[in-house]
């Protein structure tokens, strides 16, 4: 176990150094001078004045060779300092935490709602597999999967908040205001768990020790509950684990068209502006909790599957 | 694996997730209820702290909280705001009288030291605003409890119009101590921050002291929402009251709505084809004026912005105080197109141009075909260019490229053109794309900025003017409109591109 986790915590330190090095070099490959797009973020004339321009390249250090920018940074980052953001010249943390706290309560409850309807629905298909409810759940499913979040948000809108009048049509500011971008967010994970939990239950039914514990009296329902279900979330978790690692980091879309104040929307802005503190800030943040998120389903893929951890020898 | 060690690693994951700042603030908060409240889409949010060197000034202006010491008004006039006079006492000098009995909203005297400590504020920024520092500015002083003098390098005639753009707001003392600017409850203006939802929206009251005459909403939210159809929809489903920088298909979807209002205004901002004047062909005037010859302006104003434009008449638009009298759109007129380049002695099929359309231009890439097609009429042939402004912005100061699409501002810095013509017109302009260099026309440029009197200024602006256009310097496509969507039963409002919340807007129902 302890080799596993300073395994895992060696990948997510050289992931985070080549992550951090690339998103640096984004303003510079893009062409263009760094300190003209910033200044430009704050002010939105065209004609910049140069004493200005020199002025700010002074003061946050672009004038140095790049190479020290970047170990200058890195220097701070390790310290858990990563620095002010160029354009609001707020601390990178205070922004990231603001947004981190949106887009992770957005995907928390995009999940959930994903996996609360995705289990039902793909056990309901296995345990009738061929029939209508089956064939059903596959076309509602395949569906969703081919339903893109900007065509769905202004459709909910259009329906919720135009015609019904029922939700808040943007925003991030009560219970009400969450609905629609959740919903927005989970109908394809829900599709794609739906599929999984289908082709896991139906796995997990035609297996023998759930004809064995049907053998020993227990009721259909009780053999799915206590045997069936358990194996059947292992592959499940798995892809739980990479959808909420994906949301945590934002989705630009749901958060431009619901304008929620979010990591998908900060990061986009902040690599439109040519704000590296933050660009690097948020990259690196959505970098780690990905692979702390993956680390933490591999655990607990092993506590719920023995098979796992005798293979491993995570024991 | 047990359970300890689980919980371990549930720990780690916690405290990166802190670490990544969990522990900031959450959004949270109610929007303006009431009937004496209104809801204000904006579709810029404060991006700098709240700077004022900066657009953020802007935002605080038309959120009714900054004042300015002189007023902008539409249509180029300035009157006293929070100053009740001024004076040019020496060709370097002026004196500003403060109005009597105007308090910050945290209840200090505006008074001379406050003003100065303002404005020597504004002028320390370490990017200052281009319209006020250090460079036009010389000191600031408080002469007495009410007179404010302020020098400049040089005479100076646009001086009091420097001083109504709002990034010369008066803030508080307060207001500067912290290590970033902080308006809430440091303002002159008729409504009062109360709550500030980081990236959404501000929440403000109504300022009971307010120095000119009663507030009649009791509060509003401004909220910040990028896109533009959605504002649009906020306005249909009631959450707004007022909506400003509509997109076009939103402006036509809600002309049928009989509880919204939709007000288009004309911005100072003009669409132009940039052509590079030191770079063959466009180094020959007849080549230029054959290009203006044939790009169809009225085509382009119905195809590209339904109508929501203007078909431009120079760099001015109609209406402006410094647009030449009886300025026209140039017809398009194929046939002289080509005859102006057979004067110019150039074959048609011998010109090939790159047009650069950058991609946070509004419709540039539809307008680039349209000119590409009518350049083809003429048997001129044109390649586009798509790029992100900023990787193209060096070839445009450098003057490696032929012809560019530009949306340009020219009341950016204050409610003067000058310095839009300074930095895009004269030899020396630091925006100089067009790389146009005519001595005439920086020595107009030059008088303009001297002369004292308003309608001697503008009438020297309306030459330059009528110079850029007959000279083909860049071919001017339309004038940018901005269209309001407002809800109907509000009173009061007025497009205006500095003050949006007034004292006396209402809704009419108490």
């Amino acid at each position: 176990m302890v080799r596993f986790i300073v395994r895992r915590l060696l990948v997510l330190l050289i992931t985070l150094l080549a992550v951090s090095a690339a998103t640096f070099a984004i303003p510079y490959a893009s062409g263009g001078d760094p300190v003209r797009t910033i200044l430009r973020s704050r002010v939105s004339d065209q004609a910049l004045d140069p004493s200005a321009i020199a002025a700010l390249r002074s003061e946050l250090g672009l004038d140095r060779p790049i190479l020290v920018q970047y170990l200058s940074w890195l220097g701070r980052a390790v310290r858990g300092d990563f620095g002010m953001s160029f354009t609001s010249r707020t601390p990178v943390d205070q922004l990231l935490g603001t947004a981190i706290g949106v887009s992770g309560t957005l995907a928390v409850i995009a999940i959930g709602l994903a996996f609360l309807a995705a289990l039902p629905l793909g056990t309901l298909a296995a345990m009738r597999p061929g029939k209508r409810v089956d064939n059903g759940v596959t076309l509602l499913t395949q569906s969703f999967v081919a339903v893109p979040e900007y065509w769905l948000a202004p459709i909910l809108v259009l329906v919720f908040s135009r015609y019904l009048g029922w939700l808040p049509s943007a925003g991030w500011r009560d219970p009400t205001s969450i609905i629609l971008p959740a919903l927005t967010l989970a109908l394809r994970p829900m599709a794609y768990f739906t599929q999984v939990t289908r082709a896991a239950m139906s796995d997990v039914l035609a297996s023998p020790y759930m004809t064995a514990a049907r053998s020993r009296g227990l009721s259909g329902g009780q053999a799915l509950l206590r045997h069936g279900l358990r194996n059947a979330l292992l592959p499940v978790m798995t892809l739980f684990s990479l959808w909420f690692a994906g949301l945590l980091g934002g989705s630009v879309v749901v958060e431009v068209i619901f304008a929620i104040p979010g990591m998908g929307r900060l990061v986009y802005s902040a690599v439109v502006n040519h704000d590296v503190p933050l660009i690097q800030g948020g990259i690196l943040c959505t970098v780690a909790l990905a692979v702390l998120i993956t680390t933490v389903t591999d655990l607990l893929y092993a506590l719920i599957n023995p098979a796992v951890r005798v293979r491993d020898g995570a024991v | 694996m047990n359970k300890p060690r689980l919980a371990l690693v549930l720990i780690a994951t916690t405290l990166t997730l802190t670490s990544c700042g969990m522990g900031g603030q959450t959004s949270s908060g109610g929007g303006a209820t009431g009937a004496r409240s209104i809801v204000v889409d904006e579709p810029f949010a404060p991006a700098a702290n709240w700077a004022l060197e900066t657009d953020d000034s802007f935002v605080l202006s038309k959120a009714g909280c900054l004042e300015t010491l002189v007023k902008y008004q539409t249509g180029g006039g300035i009157k006293p705001m929070l100053a009740a006079s001024w004076k040019q006492t020496r060709p370097t000098t002026w004196d500003f009288t403060l109005r009597p009995g105007v308090t910050f909203q945290d209840g200090t005297p505006l008074d001379a030291k406050a003003v100065a400590g303002a404005l020597k504020h504004a002028l320390a920024a370490k990017t200052p605003a281009p319209g006020f520092s250090p460079e036009t500015i010389a000191a600031v002083t408080a002469v007495d409890g009410s007179t404010v003098r302020i020098t400049t390098p040089a005479p100076d005639a646009l001086l009091p119009y420097r001083l109504a753009a709002p990034n010369t707001g008066i803030l508080a003392p307060k207001a500067y101590t912290g290590s970033s600017t902080n308006p809430e409850g440091t303002c002159t203006g008729p409504f009062r921050i109360t709550k500030e939802i980081p990236q959404q929206a501000i929440q403000l009251k109504r300022n009971p002291k307010y120095w000119n005459g009663p507030v009649k909403l009791a509060s509003a939210e401004v909220r910040f929402i990028a896109d533009g159809a959605k504002r649009a929809t906020q306005i249909q489903t009631g959450e707004a009251q007022i909506s400003r920088k509509l997109p076009v298909p939103s402006v036509q979807d809600l002309k049928g709505n009989s509880s919204v209002e939709v007000l288009t205004e004309q911005l100072p901002r003009t669409t132009e084809l940039v052509l590079n004047n030191k770079k063959a062909p466009f180094d020959n005037e007849k080549v230029r004026q054959a290009f203006q010859a044939a790009i169809d302006t009225k085509a382009i104003t119905n195809a590209v912005y339904q109508g929501a434009g203007q078909q431009a008449v120079g760099p001015f638009g109609p209406g402006e105080p410094w647009t030449p009298d009886g300025a026209a759109p140039v017809k398009a007129d194929p046939a002289k197109a080509k005859a102006l380049l057979s004067e110019a002695g150039v074959k048609p099929e011998s010109i090939k141009v790159s047009l650069i359309a950058y991609n946070e231009g509004s419709g540039f890439s539809d307008l680039a075909a349209i000119i590409q097609q009518e350049l083809k009429a003429i048997g001129v042939k044109a390649s586009i260019r798509t790029a992100d402004y900023a990787s193209v912005e060096p070839d445009l100061l450098s003057g490696d490229f032929d012809a560019a699409l530009l949306s340009r501002n020219h009341l950016g810095d204050m409610p003067d053109p000058l310095g839009y013509l300074t930095a895009d017109y004269t030899c020396k302009g630091s925006y100089n794309l067009s790389h146009y260099c005519d001595p005439k026309t920086d020595g107009l440029i030059k008088k303009a900025a001297s002369a004292k009197d308003p309608d001697t200024r503008y009438a020297d602006y309306a030459k330059v003017a009528a110079e850029l256009q007959s000279r083909a310097v860049d071919v001017f496509l339309v004038h940018e409109t901005e269209s309001v969507a407002v809800a109907s039963g509000l009173k009061g409002f007025a497009v205006h591109p500095y003050y949006t919340l007034t004292a006396n807007l209402s809704l009419g129902t108490k």
